[in-house]
């Protein structure tokens, strides 16, 4: 692990978190969440995140249009999560398969992609405030 | 017969061509000496000690700075990001620290340091929000207090409840 590059160790970490929560996504029903909104328990009205969870929930199921109706921001932002899973999967299997060190150019223009598309997925969800 | 008082061969030429061919020598070691101590320096100088200080504390800025940076583009759920963002930047900040004494290089904790400020700010951001509107809404309530409108409020309230318990006495006579 020692001699293991930083950025498959950073994919690594990636591919774990973002699978586990696509795995709770999948494993808790839509109805039965335990977490609730903070907002929503005190004002009693939804915040701009309020669903988010939810239509995740309803994404991993295949369920793409009832998901888009809970909130319809949440799609670019699991676009974005469907493609960081794909990409760190990509990166781990081309170190396992080949063992080298991604070009630096490759590892510029993954930096470059997640940035530009967390941007595209995650500006209009904080625009909402 | 006796031979001329010759005069041993001096040696004064000789031990001359030997003190300048060991001048010479000294001369062309000490050269090479100072030129491998020169290189030895230089080597010194641009390879680092160890090329890995602060690597593993890097990684783990970076990772927190990034989720850090995720959470706090979530509305309502941003103020959360200050804890992975503020050991984010500590974390970045040590490795930086010991990547410099090291020589190493220090990218990675420069890249986790601006994802965990980023996040940070953002995140600070949500709160200033959160508290103003925690502090309008106190305003706004305490005013409806003031006017005696939340009185009025729960009275009409209590009449229907009263008119509801009536209702349900009737109907089940």
């Amino acid at each position: 692990m020692r001699n293991t590059p930083a950025h498959v160790i950073i994919s690594l970490v990636f591919f774990i978190g973002i699978g586990m929560g696509f795995a709770y996504s999948y494993f808790f029903y839509p109805d039965d969440h335990p977490v609730d909104c903070m907002v929503k328990q005190i004002t009693g009205k939804n915040c701009p995140s309020c669903g988010f969870t939810r239509s995740f929930s309803l994404y991993t199921r295949g369920e793409w249009d009832a998901g888009k109706t809970l909130n319809p921001l949440s799609w670019t932002v699991f676009l974005f999560f469907v493609t960081q899973l794909i990409l760190r999967l990509a990166v781990l299997t081309h170190y396992i398969t080949v063992r080298k060190i991604l070009p630096q150019k490759v590892m510029l223009a993954d930096a470059i992609i997640s940035i530009l598309f967390f941007l595209y997925a995650f500006l209009p969800v904080i625009k909402t405030l | 017969m006796p031979q001329p008082n010759k005069k041993p061969p001096s040696t004064f030429g000789a031990s001359c061509k030997k003190t300048h061919l060991e001048f010479a020598f000294l001369n062309k070691y000490r050269n090479i000496e100072t030129h491998l101590n020169y290189t030895t320096m230089e080597q010194t100088n641009t390879t680092p000690a160890n090329p890995s200080a602060g690597k593993g504390l890097g990684i783990a800025g970076l990772i927190l700075g990034i989720v850090a940076a995720i959470i706090s583009f979530i509305p309502c759920l941003g103020t959360f990001a200050l804890i992975p963002g503020i050991i984010g930047i500590i974390l970045s900040a040590i490795s930086m620290v010991q990547a410099n004494k090291a020589g190493a290089a220090k990218g990675m904790a420069i890249a986790g340091l601006i994802c965990s400020i980023v996040g940070c700010c953002l995140a600070g951001y949500q709160m200033v929000l959160l508290k103003k509107a925690g502090s309008e809404i106190n305003k706004g309530l305490q005013e409806l207090k003031e006017s005696g409108a939340l009185d009025s409020l729960n009275n009409t309230l209590q009449d229907l409840k009263k008119l509801e318990e009536a209702m349900d006495t009737t109907q089940s006579h």
